[in-house]
């Protein structure tokens, strides 16, 4: 690696960041929305979101 | 296609594509970041700071394709008043914010050590910047907005005026001198860069796109399931029944 490794490692590594904390937010989002729902008892009609 | 526009249906079909989506993303990361690191050379003039490229790269052209998604959705809502198409275009916004915000950061990082600058106000850069604070701007007006169908025609109308400024983004390093370089991918006569480098560059900017596609399927699985919980939640809190399309509570699980 060259002298300038540091801007390298700091681009990947921010890359890395952001991307785990778009995946982070959205996973934990969904499971929170899916409890919420799961609280709403299902029924036997359809119904068209 | 207009089938899996209805809510109910793509959940379902948004249950079966993330895991696959999911894997292959996965796969194709690991891929381009061993040909960026390992299998690709240095640049001859750039040294190893070349590699920054392979995630600068693809993050800009996710900036601009996530706005592209954006704008056609806003062309849905508009046009067709279709519920998906709010839902989609407000689920992408966060993530064009994303993407843009590492194009920006990595190309600071990039051209610290060969510009000798952390930025400069040239026309490439700016034009990023202002796609930058449009993406912040739409995502304040969701949330500013209380009532959504106005919300969605507001951040509608916004995204379709905002869109001038793509083809600025694209072209500005042509019409204008520009410290940032020219087109080397995407241009006329075919790309510049050396197929030893080309390769991981596109490997790369297809993970990044299939990233993104498996991270809007998501968002928008979460936009739909937060409405479908806050109308059952007013018809709780009016003493109505709440009644969950079982279709719904199936593709949440």
């Amino acid at each position: 690696m060259s002298t300038h490794s540091v801007f390298i490692l700091a681009a990947y590594g921010l890359t890395f960041v952001v991307v785990a904390l778009m995946i982070g937010a959205i996973t934990r989002e969904y499971a929170s929305l899916r409890r919420a729902l799961d609280k709403f008892p299902p029924r036997d009609g359809g119904e068209d979101a | 296609m207009w089938k899996y526009a209805n809510p109910a249906n793509f959940l379902r079909l948004a249950n079966a594509l993330i895991p696959w989506t999911g894997g292959i993303t996965a796969l194709l990361l690991a891929l381009g970041l061993w040909g960026a690191f390992f299998a690709s050379p240095a640049d001859y003039q750039q040294g190893e700071t070349v590699r920054i490229m392979y995630i600068h790269v693809p993050a800009a052209w996710l900036s601009m394709f996530c706005y592209g998604v954006m704008t056609l959705s806003a062309l849905g809502t508009l046009v067709w008043r279709h519920p998906l198409a709010d839902a989609a275009q407000k689920a992408a916004a966060p993530l064009g914010a994303a993407f843009t915000f590492i194009c920006l950061v990595t190309g600071s990082l990039w051209g610290r050590p060969m510009w000798g600058t952390w930025w400069v106000w040239d026309a490439r850069l700016t034009s990023v910047l202002v796609l930058f604070i449009i993406y912040l701007g739409l995502i304040a007006l969701w949330q500013t907005i209380e009532e959504p169908p106005q919300a969605a025609r507001a951040a509608a109308i916004l995204t379709l005026v905002g869109v001038v400024n793509l083809p600025i983004i694209k072209f500005s390093v042509d019409w204008w001198s520009t410290l940032h370089q020219p087109a080397s991918v995407f241009r006329m006569g075919g790309p510049t860069i050396h197929p030893s480098m080309l390769w991981p560059l596109l490997v790369m900017a297809l993970a990044f796109t299939l990233l993104f596609l498996t991270l809007h399927l998501m968002a928008t699985r979460n936009e739909i399931l937060r409405r479908r919980l806050r109308r059952l939640s007013i018809m709780a809190a009016r003493g109505e029944t709440p009644v969950p399309s079982p279709e719904i509570v199936e593709s949440a699980r």
